[in-house]
């Protein structure tokens, strides 16, 4: 067994990635930037985690699954696995960080974002096109979960305690209760913050489709996760720091699907996270960041049923990554360099001991003017050269940004990217029908994208249009095809070309029902993800990606904390084979939202949500084989202090 | 320019901006109406005419069948593609009466098609959990006591053979056999209302060690009685059944890959029933055992005549005899070999050359997935390269190719079942 390895760079660098976009939350929705009078910048989409909630939404998929440009399969319901994707990508080209840091592991290269509960989150920021530049992974786009700041000293001093926290209970369909609290002390010298939360899934749910009763067995969990949070931010000090210390735990079934259950398969994880910041600001102009983090998870799978004999695995994956970041600001320019090291060692039952040591330099250089009335350009480059798997894999990107006036904004995006193949990809060993392969090279990703942004009603924002076109191209594409043996393995042998158009608006209509406001929602877009590879699939579109998706909603909002919604989305056909001679049909499924705000002295906020998903039970299925179960509802409590 | 100026050029620039992403969003949903369904792929029956003599091609991949006209001089004719939509993971078929019986394993499921036009005729649920393989018809229904059309069919992942009555569209049996049953090949009974039944048990096993997860394979003999109800529907009993070991007797379960039965071929005239194997498959680049080995049964008392170690990890078998002799084509790892039977020596030695590669599946490495011979015509189902190879069936020369939808896995002749 190796031991945690520490790497710590000494780099300077911009702020650092978790901190891309501006700060503080707002009450607006999607593409808005953390400021009402802000744009996100372009390619980047913002989702304040309050208006997620507003909704009733309990996870980051929940959350994010409105977004143009992303669209999540489903195996079930809402507890089950989601898998994401960016723009016609797969799930292992994005890269999901939580505060800049990946959670994306070496392992398996996915991320289950119906695992991640909202508490404790502010926003999420989403980037399409490849992120590589700026993050290092991400060939198709990223994911990066804010936490939520505990209140700075100025806010607590007002109040009468320095204590402040929040408590959330939910119960939905299918058995589900999930749970959460947590408390904050802020200090004169020092925030500390304990949360910890969880979640029980009944293991098996009934439910009807095709005019037939059915069970799904195997299919829930139990879930915990404790976290503590240390740091001296919001003091204005030359020195900060901050640490952090997560500990997750769950016992999860694996149903399989209905035509290949797996009522006995469980999948056991601990995760440990420890990450540790620091930095230093001399000046006004000049910063310094140090981070690093460890991680540790363990997982165990296990099917001792397995008709062709049990099953099991065990992994052991531990990561040590740091950074060193400054940026120097002078006049228009911004400029900044980040030096990076990871080093990820696996210990599995079958893999055995792998490793994977990453370094890398990553320059950046921002020029930006502003104009009288408003506007202005800002030019942004970022590259990136990384060392790993014995191979040197350069990436850039850069951005244009040009608003003629401040309600009118225009971007042009260029970047490339990669994804590293996963280590069960590389080294999956020698089994009947499966077998890694060592040699593979990363795929590669480049991309351009054109994008459009109004806004008018300034300040307030009363409507916002998104137009965006883009193409992607990826090269080196890992496919799973059989060997001569029989066998499966990896091989850089697929190309494909995604192009799409994203349309998205958003207008508060200007009529008032009493004190409600009400807001209306649109998104349409149009993806073409085709198969350029050689051969019989040459020009089909690419298995799951729907050609065509649009949605939109409605809310009504009161000042008090008050809210209605309801939200629609219609899901073009979906292939489920890579010729395409059989789709998924499309479907349209109504969700719908009430949020209460109770007035009960003594508390800040107190809420009762309810949360209705699939609303007219449209027998649909996202994933072959594993259909929606059918209408969910979850009610709940939300208390803030 | 003044900030007035400026703000009139950014309203009348923000007017152009909204009207032009309304147009956009309008055209969009104008001219994507198509692109919420899914296209028209067919697969509703064949588009061409029948022909006359034709291959049965079924795509594991596209999930697909497809036909492939043949001329008069053996020569590929027009592919009517893709005319039947099958489900997950098509990868038996098998011609009964005037139907096509097809095994679609990632549906657990038995289709019947009208072979005159090649549409669905009727779905079978074999029940969750099966991943049924391989498909066999059971002996001409004319000649059993119950005027139905039957076939066998086995099960990977419940250790079971299931009995399908395709003109009633019912599951009338399912009995036990080995380990992972792969192949299925059924022989007349000591009587018409008796049919023998032999499966090819491979042994897969998860936790064995990596590489060699097959053994100690085997076959299972199940003797079945078939009966009418009195209604007319069959009623199929087990008479008996029992277990014919395939390794040899020094076969070591914890160290060596087991034979891995893959494949049935019955030999009536010669009296043999020809188990073929892969034993341990050779990995990518060649390296590892290449232990392919042909077991010569006796048709009848199914004991082990002969052992002929052939090479190449062959996954499939087909025979071909002329007036003297019968050759054994295996389709295997690294290309397709030839075992030859002469009608005074048995079966050849596999030093001699007539063992040998017969055709390299060359430096692509193509998995050869299944092959017929028509005549002198040799038809070979490349499953990684998607295409049918035409070759000699004397010389191996390559004479034509065509290329094919997804995933080519089974191919079947017209006139054989």
């Amino acid at each position: 067994m190796i031991g945690f390895t520490v790497l710590c760079g000494v780099f300077l660098v911009a702020t650092p990635p978790g901190r891309s976009v501006a700060q503080e939350p707002t009450e607006t929705v999607v593409i808005t930037a953390t400021a009402p009078e802000e744009m996100a910048p372009p390619g980047t989409t913002v989702i304040p985690v309050e208006e997620a909630r507003r909704t009733g939404a309990r996870t980051i998929a929940e959350a994010i699954a409105a977004v143009p440009g992303i669209a999540l399969q489903f195996s079930g319901s809402s507890y089950e696995p989601v898998l994401l994707r960016v723009r016609g990508s797969t799930s292992e080209q994005v890269l999901v960080l939580r505060d800049g840091r990946p959670i994306t592991d070496s392992y398996s290269g996915i991320v289950d974002l119906a695992r991640i509960p909202l508490d404790r989150v502010e926003r999420i920021e989403i980037t399409r096109g490849p992120v590589n530049a700026l993050y290092g992974g991400g060939a198709a786009g990223m994911i990066n979960i804010i936490t939520a700041v505990p209140p700075g000293p100025d806010s607590v001093a007002s109040s009468a305690t320095p204590w402040s926290g929040h408590g959330r209970y939910s119960y939905g369909s299918f058995g589900e209760h999930r749970a959460a609290a947590g408390a904050t002390f802020t200090g004169s010298a020092l925030t500390l913050g304990l949360a910890a939360g969880g979640i029980l899934a009944a293991n098996s749910y009934d439910y009807d489709r095709a005019g037939a009763s059915r069970t799904r067995e195997n299919a829930g969990g139990r879930e915990a996760d404790l976290s503590l949070s240390a740091d001296n931010h919001h003091r204005g000090a030359l020195l900060e720091g901050d640490a952090a210390l997560t500990l997750e735990g769950s016992r999860r079934g694996a149903p399989g699907s209905i035509e290949f259950p797996t009522t006995s398969a469980v999948v056991d994880d601990q995760r440990l996270a420890l990450t540790l910041g620091a930095g230093i600001r001399p000046g006004p102009a000049t910063s310094l960041r140090a981070e690093g983090d460890l991680q540790r998870l363990r997982r165990r799978f296990d099917d001792p049923e397995y008709p062709l004999g049990a099953l099991e695995s065990e992994t052991d994956l531990r990561t040590a990554g740091g950074e060193l970041a400054g940026t120097v600001e002078g006049g228009l320019l911004e400029a900044g360099v980040t030096l990076s090291g990871r080093y990820s060692v696996i210990d599995d039952l079958e893999l055995g001991q792998v490793d994977r040591l990453t370094v890398a330099v990553a320059p950046r250089a921002a020029v930006e003017t502003t104009t009288a009335v408003g506007g202005g350009w800002r030019l942004e480059g970022a590259g990136r050269i990384e060392y790993t798997d014995q191979r040197v894999v350069p990436s850039v990107r850069a951005t244009l940004s040009w608003a003629p006036v401040e309600t009118l904004r225009f971007g042009l995006i260029g970047a490339t990217g990669y994804r590293l193949p996963t280590f069960l990809e590389l080294f999956q060993p020698v089994g009947a029908f499966v077998v890694g392969n060592p040699n593979l090279d990363p795929e590669r990703s480049a991309s351009i994208e054109a994008e459009a942004m109004v806004t008018l009603g300034a300040p307030d924002r009363h409507a916002e249009i998104r137009a965006a076109a883009y193409l992607v191209g990826y090269e080196d594409l890992i496919q799973w095809l059989a060997g001569p043996d029989g066998r499966w393995s990896p091989r850089n042998t697929g190309t494909a070309r995604v192009r799409g158009l994203e349309i998205e608006s958003r207008f508060e209509i200007p009529i008032r029902l009493g004190q409600w406001k009400p807001r209306i929602d649109g998104r349409f877009e149009l993806v073409q993800a085709t198969d350029t590879t050689d051969g019989v699939t040459d020009g089909k579109q690419l298995p799951y990606r729907p050609r065509a998706a649009a949605g939109g909603g409605l809310v009504l909002a009161h000042p008090f904390g008050h809210s209605l919604g309801f939200d629609m989305e219609y899901l073009g056909a979906r292939p489920v084979n890579a010729q395409n001679t059989d789709w998924l049909a499309p479907y349209l499924s109504i969700d719908a939202s009430a949020r209460a705000r109770l007035p009960v002295g003594g508390v800040e906020e107190w809420y009762l949500f309810l949360r209705v998903t699939n609303l007219v039970d449209e027998p649909y299925v996202s994933t072959r084989y594993y259909p929606n179960p059918g209408r969910e509802i979850v009610a709940g409590t939300e208390v803030r202090w | 320019m003044t900030g007035t100026t400026c703000r009139r050029a950014g309203a009348r620039l923000t007017g152009v901006a909204i009207s032009l992403t309304i147009l956009i969003a309008l055209t969009g949903v104008q001219s994507s109406c198509d692109l919420f369904t899914a296209p028209d792929n067919g697969g509703g029956g064949r588009s061409l005419p029948e022909s006359t003599r034709e291959i049965l091609v079924l795509h594991s991949l596209a999930e697909t069948l497809s036909t492939i006209a043949i001329e008069q001089d053996g020569a590929l004719g027009t592919v009517d593609a893709d005319v039947l939509l099958t489900g997950a993971v098509p990868n038996d078929l098998v011609r009964i009466g005037p139907l096509l019986a097809l095994v679609v394993s990632g549906e657990n499921a038995l289709l019947t098609v009208n072979e005159d036009t090649l549409r669905l005729s009727r779905t079978i649920d074999l029940g969750t959990g099966r991943n049924p393989m391989r498909i066999a018809a059971l002996v001409d229904a004319t000649d059993l006591p119950v005027a139905r059309w039957l076939v066998a069919v086995t099960n990977l992942l419940t250790d079971t053979v299931s009995i399908v009555d395709i003109d009633g569209g019912t599951v009338v049996a399912e009995f036990p056999v080995g380990p992972s049953p792969q192949a299925v090949r059924a022989l007349p009974g000591a009587d018409q209302s008796q049919i023998r039944l032999v499966v090819s048990n491979t042994n897969f096993r998860a936790d064995r060690p990596a590489g060699i997860p097959y053994g100690p394979g085997s076959l299972t003999e199940l003797v079945l009685e078939v009966a009418s109800d009195g209604a007319g529907s069959p009623v199929v009993g087990l008479g008996s059944s029992r277990t014919i070991e395939l390794e040899e007797p020094n076969y070591d379960d914890a160290t060596e890959a087991g034979i891995n039965p893959g494949d049935l071929v019955a030999l009536p005239s010669a009296g043999e029933l020809l188990v073929v194997g892969s034993g341990v498959n050779l990995l990518p680049g060649g390296a590892g055992a290449d232990d392919g080995t042909v077991l010569v049964l006796h048709i009848d008392t199914l004991d082990i005549l002969d052992r002929v170690s052939i090479g190449g990890s062959p996954a499939r078998g087909v025979l071909r005899t002329d007036a003297t002799d019968t050759a054994l084509y295996t389709a295997g790892v690294d290309g397709i070999r030839r075992l030859v039977r002469y009608d005074t020596a048995g079966w050849d030695s596999p030093t001699s050359t007539d063992a040998a590669l017969f055709v390299s599946a060359g430096a692509m490495g193509s998995l050869f997935a299944d092959c017929l011979v028509v005549g002198e015509r040799l038809y070979a189902a490349d499953f990684a390269g998607d295409r049918l190879r035409v070759l000699h069936a004397d010389t191996a020369e390559l004479l034509e190719t065509t290329p094919l939808s997804d995933g080519p896995i089974a191919l079947l002749r017209d006139d054989e079942s």
